[in-house]
Parts: structure tokens; sequence; C-alpha cells
């Protein structure tokens, strides 16, 4: 007999093993082949193709731990959501590469937690707290809250983001790091540690290297009982260093005696360093009676100084080993300062304008000392680059080892040197050009502030130069621009009667002459333009450029700043000495024709412009040669024309041209009316993220161009909201649909009511029939 | 197929019932995502001014894990309390084709309580230009889901003629699936930290299942009881040996270790996942076929459990 029961069963479980397996078969397959479709606008999880290639390449997995306080401020609540959202998407679209943790630090552990994270370089993230509008607002205070990305890749030290947050305000937008350049902050920080990482062997570096590493090891002899093994495996560790390539090191071990001063008798470089102990004993010295009569002081001593460059009066010393490093942990952290000293930095060229000597001396050999010295000395200081003078006149040639050259002020260079500059372009160079057209002496003299007017100058621009741009498709307008959320303010000079000193005070007024960029004025997909909002750019000129000309030479044109809105153009009283009112007020229709197309009137001081005004753009591509597509001779050193033709370009390459039409933007000069701290944190930063950001793309070239610098995040109610609005669109939310259903059941009930009637009295007719 | 459907989508709005729940699912989640702020976001939506749906599509799973068992309640219990449920099956139709009639009904009554909250699309229109893209995907994901949460409706519907007790049971089925997917952090912790407590963990979750389905198919309650306790046991046991880990969440990695492949297998598998992935507006395949899986399992438990009474 057949049992049908026990054939059901058999027969489920078979068709739900089969069903299982169906679906995990599809599942898979779903998960292998898989497909996305990014419905948002503006792909915002959507890798970019910079980015996707730069995943594509790397060879070891990137791991990102996302450091943020467990209480934020209350309007970064979301703050921590944004971050795992985006750094989710990284992970999966970087087909598993990336991988990330998320360690929240709470108030009870924050204070020990601090001083862990401050090792590896996190820090607070501060926002400043304000009440009232985006237009007028009062500060509060400031919070400081963790939020920090911490990235590792490879064998390279790990690299920190500071600062990250949410789009919450308009003001947020001019931070640097921001849930929306996660990609790029990630990818960028990939990049560098993927080329940290390809660092070679220790003993290949040393091999490649033309002169000796001259090591010493000041060492205390004898050395106190607990210390003799650090001492040890400290001599194991320089041995085996010493030991790999003799020849390219100079070993040299100093052993100093007990008397403290004996340090004195081992400078390395006659007396600049002082070795610094990492432990002292101190001991009673009794006399023959047993009475302390002095303390003997005994510095235990185990330093190492390294000179990488035997020639160069520069030395690193390494001064805090510990008891429980291994020889190989001693090795590794003196090689490592070794690698650092000799690795090579990136070299960035500087021709800067003649020396001020409101500065001092012009040193001998050295760059002239102006305004710009500080924004050379800042690259060299905070940003490890090498920073290269160069004296085109002197040399006779640009160094073409250059990653960037940065031209200051190029009005006024001779046709001589700026052949050499088409040339180092013409051969793949990178070339910043930086242009004045009006400038001002802002160490203001009463006798230059009639009416409260401070005095500018035109800065002619070299007929020359003005071709030669031309010839690459690039004009610069006359007009000065104003903008009325200029900030620059000068020092007003004048003389103490009683004491018959200059005295200086900063003028109460604000000279409209120093635009700020605005976040909408940038290019946000450049890289060039990170970071930069906020930047003061004193006597803006503008810009133009011509497409066709552009488009016949085949360049590649990128817009980087363009003025939008609220820009005008200065309209001097008297041309020939243009003087600027310092209470100039952008608002005040007395003085302002805000109508572009009318000829402004008598009085009137400035005009809006019925454009926007570019201000910064980016060329690439082989550039032509001025002289040589004009068959002009080569210029001489002299001014003169020689017989000579133009040099053909010997290895002709792509080139990139940035042209800035303000060079002021660093120059210290402007800034002198600036307190200390806004210098620091708001004009210096901005403007070297602008020159950073300029001289890194200009080394990554395509790999760090390529990267999407940021994405769009979900757009914002504008404008405050009325209660009653509020409360109309809360009520049209909850009650808007219920009501309708209601009136759609009623309606439904009326009809079924009055068919059921209809029935009954159609019933009721029949039946009295 | 048709005439079924008809029936009961006739049966949703012939009573004041579906009109109720759909009033009441409107009233609750617009309540929570524009006026209270349930998940400590930071205000309001007028107060943190932000043009999107994310409270409400964040909150939508937990409101839809209890408002569609309520609507999916009554697709096989009705029958049964009217005792049309026999000549159903006595009808010279497949099991299969009415249980779809059933649950495609289901589903047009989804749309329809997904189409009343159409007023928060139109108040996003009014403040500002919104992105649609993710307001587009988080009701793809929203209508994926809750046609998932039907499927665990009609399945659990079958299985009692009470509605109480089969609103009670999808709801909570519904609310574990949802559960499930906020337990994932700890769970991809304790597989990077130890593979095998996750393991046991994730072999644990269909053990029950099993458990479960043997005692309503097979009528073999001694076995399903084992099931169950073992897989209960295993559970407890892993999380006291092992302790929860939720210091970090983690996101999905390489699977080159043991560990590895458990954490992308519990990504594959929880649901809320692929719910926020879409919601977000990133469409994929993966998540389409996971969900689609989900529905078609269930619908296919549904119709084996009506057919093995026949036999029972």
């Amino acid at each position: 007999m057949v049992n049908r029961k026990r054939n059901f069963t058999l027969h489920f479980y078979l068709m739900a093993a089969l069903t299982t397996l169906a679906l995990g078969s599809v599942n898979y397959l779903g998960m292998e082949f898989r497909t996305r479709l990014d419905l948002t606008s503006d792909k915002r999880f959507t890798l970019s193709e910079g980015t996707q290639r730069l995943f594509e390449k790397l060879t070891e997995p990137i791991n990102v731990t996302y450091y943020v306080d467990e209480e934020p401020p209350a309007k970064r609540i979301n703050l921590e959501r944004d971050v795992r959202d985006k750094l989710g998407e990284l992970a999966v679209s970087s087909g598993g590469k990336l991988q990330y943790r998320i360690e929240r630090i709470g108030n009870e552990e924050a204070s020990t937690k601090r001083e862990e994270l401050e090792k590896k370089g996190i820090t607070d993230t501060v926002d400043v707290l304000t009440s009232g509008t985006d237009e007028r607002s009062e500060m509060r205070g400031v919070q400081g809250y963790f939020s920090s990305i911490e990235v590792s890749y490879g064998t390279a030290k790990p690299k920190v983001i500071n600062g990250i947050v949410n789009l919450v305000d308009k003001a947020d937008e001019a931070r640097e790091h921001r849930v929306d350049t996660l990609e790029f902050d990630i990818a960028f920080a990939v990049l560098s540690l993927r080329n940290d990482t390809q660092r070679p062997s220790f003993e290949r570096l040393l091999k490649t290297r033309d002169k000796p590493v001259r090591l010493a090891l000041y060492i205390s002899d004898p050395m106190g009982d607990q210390y003799k093994p650090l001492a040890e495996n400290l001599e194991k560790a320089l041995d085996e260093i010493s030991r790999q390539v003799p020849a390219k090191v100079n070993y040299q071990r100093i052993a100093l005696g007990e008397d403290a001063q004996a340090l004195q008798k081992y400078p390395f470089g006659d007396g600049a360093i002082r070795v610094q102990p990492f432990d002292v004993k101190r001991e009673l010295v009794m006399d023959s009676d047993g009475n302390p009569t002095d303390v003997k002081v005994t510095p235990y001593i185990a330093a190492v100084i390294i000179q990488t460059d035997p020639e160069a009066d520069q030395f690193q010393a390494i001064w805090s080993f510990k008891d429980q490093q291994s020889v190989a942990d001693m090795r590794k952290v003196i090689e490592d300062q070794i690698w650092e000293g000799t690795r090579s930095r990136s070299r960035v060229g500087f021709v800067l304008p003649p020396h001020d000597p409101r500065y001092g001396q012009q040193p001998p050999n050295g760059p002239p000392l102006n305004g710009y010295t500080p924004l050379m000395q800042y690259m060299h200081d905070a940003l490890d680059y090498e920073t290269v003078y160069v004296d085109i006149k002197k040399e006779k040639r640009i160094p073409r080892d250059l990653a960037c050259l940065l031209v200051m002020e190029p009005n006024i260079l001779s046709e001589r040197e700026l052949y050499e500059i088409e040339r180092y372009l013409n051969e793949g160079g990178n070339v910043v050009l930086l242009v004045q057209g009006w400038e001002a002496d802002l160490g203001l003299m009463p006798d230059s502030m009639t009416n409260g007017q401070a005095a500018i100058n035109k800065v002619d621009i070299d007929p020359t130069f003005e071709e030669w741009a031309k010839h690459l498709g690039v004009e610069f307008g006359q007009d000065l621009l104003l903008r009325s959320n200029a900030i620059l303010q000068p020092w007003q000079i004048s003389f103490d009667r009683n004491t018959g000193r200059q005295r200086a005070s900063l003028y109460p007024s604000t000279i409209k002459f120093a635009p700020v960029v605005e976040p909408e004025d940038l290019n946000q997909s450049s890289v060039f333009t990170r970071g930069v909002a906020g930047m003061p750019l004193p006597f803006l000129i503008e810009e133009k450029v011509n497409a066709d000309r552009v488009r016949e030479l085949e360049l590649e044109q990128t817009e980087l700043i363009r003025m939008k809105d609220d820009v005008f153009k200065f309209i001097p009283e008297d041309p020939t000495q243009p003087k600027v009112p310092l209470k100039l007020n952008l608002k005040s229709p007395a003085e302002v024709q805000v109508e572009p197309k009318t000829t402004p009137g008598k009085d009137i001081r400035a005009q809006k412009l019925d454009h926007d005004p570019l201000i910064a753009t980016l060329l690439r591509g082989q550039f032509p040669s001025f002289w040589v597509d004009e068959g002009r001779k080569v210029p001489g050193w002299d001014g003169q024309q020689t017989t000579e033709t133009a040099m053909p370009v010997l290895n002709p390459q792509k080139g990139n041209l940035l042209v800035m039409s303000s060079a002021a933007s660093l120059n210290v000069n402007y800034f002198t009316g600036y307190s200390q701290v806004e210098q620091q944190k708001v004009v210096i930063p901005r403007g070297i993220n602008f020159y950073r950001n300029t001289v890194e793309a200009f080394i990554y070239g395509d790999d760090l161009v390529s990267l999407r610098a940021r994405t769009g995040v979900a757009p914002r109610i504008v404008g405050p909201v009325e209660d009653s609005t509020r409360a109309m669109w809360f009520m049209f939310c909850i009650a808007g649909a219920p009501l309708l259903l209601l009136m759609f059941a009623g309606l439904r009930s009326f009809i079924r009511t009055r068919e059921r009637d209809d029935y009954e009295i159609s019933l009721g007719i029949r039946e009295s029939k | 197929m048709g005439t079924i459907f008809r029936r009961e989508l006739k049966g949703y709005f012939d009573s004041p019932m579906g009109f109720g729940i759909i009033g009441a699912f409107v009233v609750v989640i617009m309540l929570l995502s524009v006026l209270l702020d349930p998940a400590g976001s930071g205000g309001n939506w007028f107060e943190r001014g932000e043009l999107s749906m994310r409270t409400f599509f964040g909150i939508f799973p937990w409101v839809a894990a209890v408002v569609v068992p309520a609507v999916s309640m009554r697709l096989w219990s009705e029958d049964r309390r009217q005792a049309t449920f026999e000549l159903l099956m006595t009808l010279p139709i497949p099991t299969w084709r009415i249980a779809l009639g059933k649950y495609f009904a289901g589903l047009v009554f989804l749309v329809c309580m997904l189409l009343a909250t159409a007023a928060f699309p139109l108040m996003l229109m009014y403040f500002g230009s919104p992105d649609w893209g993710p307001v587009f995907g988080g009701y793809i994901a929203c209508f994926l889901l809750g046609a998932a949460f039907v499927a665990v409706g009609l399945f659990v519907s079958g299985l009692t003629e009470n509605q109480a007790l089969s609103f009670f049971l999808a709801m909570l089925i519904c609310l574990g699936i949802v559960g499930v997917g906020e337990m994932r952090g700890m769970l991809s912790e304790m597989a990077r930290e130890n593979p095998q407590a996750a393991m046991i963990h994730l072999l644990s979750i269909p053990l029950v299942g099993l458990g479960i389905l043997a005692a309503v198919v097979g009528r073999d309650k001694l076995l399903a009881l084992i099931v169950v306790v073992v897989g209960f046991l295993m559970n407890t046991g892993v999380y006291l040996f092992t302790g929860g880990q939720d210091k970090a969440e983690d996101s999905i990695r390489v699977a080159s270790t043991g560990g590895e492949a458990m954490v992308q297998a519990l990504a594959q598998v929880a649901v809320l996942e692929h719910f926020r992935e879409i919601q977000r507006g990133v469409v994929n395949t993966n998540g389409l076929v996971f969900f689609v899986s989900l529905i078609v399992l269930f619908v296919f438990l549904n119709v084996w459990s009506l057919e093995s009474r026949r036999y029972s």
C-alpha cells in the first residue's frame, strides 16, 4: 500500500532542499555578477574613475578607523551616520579592499584616550558656536569633539585626517574635510601612503647614496647596571646597520665619562648639538665625617646622532631609547630616521620679485627677502617641500627636476626669462603664474590718507608678457575688483604730538579690495580648490580665456575660481592718482552704481559687473612656442634681440599652466592689519591650501587630478520656515491621506446605500404592482 | 487567480478595516518621521532641514513589521473562520494559484499604503529641489521589504484560523527579521574574533526555523522541540562563552579567512543591509534578488504548508 503521507513528506523535504539550493544559487550569482544603479543625481555613491583606478592598482588592503565622539555637538548628531554611510559605500565599491571600523569615544574615557590619540596625530575637531542667521551671526564659543580618520596602507606610517564634519550649515562648506570629500581624502591618503610604501630596502637606500651617512653613538661608559641591556642592544643595532654597506656608513662610538660636563667636550658640530640624557642619577657626596657636601650627578646617555649629508650642517638626534626595545626595534627606529633624512622631497621653484629693503639686508646667496618670503618658508617647513629660489637671470635655465614653478608677479620679467619659462613649460613643466594688477602701500602715512582714502597704484603688465599670455588664450582685465565681503584693514601711521614718535593704529574700516573666495566661487570638483574657501585675494583683476584660441591650440581648460555675484569694479575719481575710499560702502547708492549697463556718474566709485569674473584657470596640454610660432629671434639676456633663431623644444611634453590674477594672496605685507590669530587660522592656511593643492596635483599628475574632490549631499531647506507653514504641512502629512480615505469610504458607503435604496424601491414598486 | 485577487482586494475595502489600517499607518509613520525625533537625530524634520525622507525610510521597517501583518493576517484565516477554506482547497485549481492571488491582493494593498504617504514627497517639493533618486530608491526598498512581510504574513496566516494569533506570529517574525539586521554589527565583530562561534550562531537560526517548519509540516512535535532547544542552547552557550562584542562596527571584508567569509555571508542575509542600500538610492541586483528570494521562499512555504493539510 502506498503511504501517501510519507511520500508527501519526502516530496516536501526534497522540494525544500531544491528550493533552498535554487534560491542560494540565485543569490550567489546575484552577488558574483553584481550590477548596481546609483539613482542619486550626483552619483554620490559611485566612486569616481580616478578612485576606482587607484583601488584597482592596490595590492594590499586599506584599513580605515573612524574616531568619533559618542556625544558630538547637537548639530552634528548625524555626523557618525553620514560618515558610516560613506565608508560603507567605499567598502563595498572597493571590492573589499577597504575595511573600516568605527571607534566611539565616550566622555568617561576621553581624557585617558586623548593622550593615546594625540600620539597618533588625532586632534579635536572644533566647531564655532554661533547664534543668529548665516548672514548675521554672533560667536558664542567653541566646542571640540573627536571626528578623525586614520588611514593605513602597507608599511607606511598611517595618515590621519582630522576635522571631518557633515554639511549642516553654509559655514561647513568652507571646511576642508567633509563627508562629501571623504572619498578624495581617503584616496589621496592612500595615494601618498602607496608612494611611502614603495620605499627601497635600507641596504638599497645606502648603496644608491653618493655620500656616506655619518652615525655617532654617544654612550655613557660605564653605563648604569640597570641600563646595560639597553646599551648592548643599541650597540648591536648600530653594528648591524654599519655592517650592511660599510662604505656608505661612517660609524663612530663616542664614550662619555661620568662627568656631566664631559658632554660639552663631544660636540658633534661645533657644539651645535647637546645630547640629552635619558636618565640622571643623583648621589650625595659625603665627607670623611659622613656629612653631605655635594650632589653628584651622573647622566645616562645613549643617543644616536645622524648626519645624512656631511656637507650640510644639519643633524638628527635620537636619544630616547627604551629598556624594552629589542635590537630589531632600535634598528628600525634608526633606519626610519635615516630614511626620513635621505628620502627625496619634491622640489618647488620660486621666481620672486626684487628684494624689499623693509626686510633688512639682502643675503648674499639667498633669495630676495620680500612679502613672499614667509610663503616660501612655510612651504619648506610645514609642507615638507624642498623650496628652491630660481634666479633665471643668474642660472640661465630653469632646473628641469622642479615639480612646480611658482612665478610671483611675472609682470616685470624680462623677455629672456619669459622665454626660459616657456621652454620649461614646453618640456612638460608645471607653472603657476600669479599676476599682480594693482598694489598699495598699506603702511599708510597721514599725507597719503587725504579724505580717508588709500592710495593705490596700477601695476604695469609688461607688453611682451601680455602678448605671450594672449598667444596662449589668456587676457587680463584692467579693473580692480571689489566685493563687499572683503576683509583687508590698513594700518594708519600717525605722529604722537607729545612724544614726537610714529604711532601705528589699525584704521577702523575695511578696504574693499581683498575679496574673499566663497564656496560657490570654487570649482568644487577640482583638487586645486579644496579648502580654499575663505582665501582673501588682494588687488584682484579679471582674466579672460579666449575659448576659440584654447580650442585651436588643443589645450584643455579648467576654470578654478569664478567670482559669483556681488562683484564690483573700482572707478577711480582721478585715474592718474587712484585712491580707494576706506569707508567705501558697496551698498550705498551714493557711491555705487548697481546697474552694470549705465554709465557711472561723477561721484560713483564702484560699479557692479554684468558678469561673473574668472580669477583662476588651468590650461593643460602641449603649449605652442610664442617665439617659434611668430618666427622671432631669441631674446638676449641684456634685453636685446640676438641673431639666434628660437631654439626648438627638445623633449616636447604636456605641461600645466595655472594662471591666478592676484599674486598678493600670500604677500604678508597686505595682511599686517590682521590679528596674529586670523593670520594663522584664516589667511595663511587658505592661501597655503591653494599652493599645496596645486603643487600636489602637479606632483601626482593625473593620479590625483582624476580623483573626484567632492560629491554632493542631500539638499537642504532654504531659508527659515514659518511656524504656520510648518503646521500646515504637518497637518497635511498626518491628516491628508486619512481624510481622503475617510471621504472615499464615506462616498463609497453613500453610493452603496443609494444602490440599496434604489434596489429596495424597485423591489417595493414590483411588489406593489 | 484573478477572481481570488479581486475577491481579496474587495475584502480589504469592503470593511472599514482596510481604511483604518492605512489611516493608522500614515498617522503613525508621519508623526514619527515629521514631528518626532525617534532616532535622536537632532530635532524634527523641519529643524534638521534636510530635504530627504531618511527618517521616514529609517523607521519604515519597524512600523511595517507591525502594520503589514495586520494586513496579511486575514488572507487565509478569514477563509478558515468563514469555512470557505475547504471550498477553496477543493476547487480544481492548484493551491499556488490561490496563494498567489491572495498574495497579489496583499501587495496591492501595500502599494495603497505607500501611496497614502505621498504628502511627504509633496512637502519636499514645496520646500526646495530634493534629490529624487534616494526618494525613489527609498520607496522601492519599502515596497520590497513590505512585499517580503506580506509573504511572511501569508505563510503564517495559512497556519492558523485565529487572526489575532496569525497577526502576532507574523509580527514576531517580521520584527525578528528587522532585529537580525540590527544585530549584524555585533555578529560581524564576533565573526572576526571567533568565526566558529559566529558560524554556530548563523547555523542555529535556520535550525530553529527548521524545527518550527517540522512542527508545521511534519506534525512531529518532539523533533521540532528537540531542534528548537538545541538551536537555543547553541546560541546561548556561544554567547555566554564568547561574550557580546559591540565596541566597533565593521565593514564587509575580503573573504580571506573563515571569519571574513562569515562576515560577508552575514551581510548577505541581513535584510536591513539590503533595505538600507536601496533606500539610499543604490539599487543593485544583489538586493533585488535577495528580496525576491525571500518572497519566493515564504510563498513556497505557504503553498506546501497548505498542501500538507490535504495529507494530514
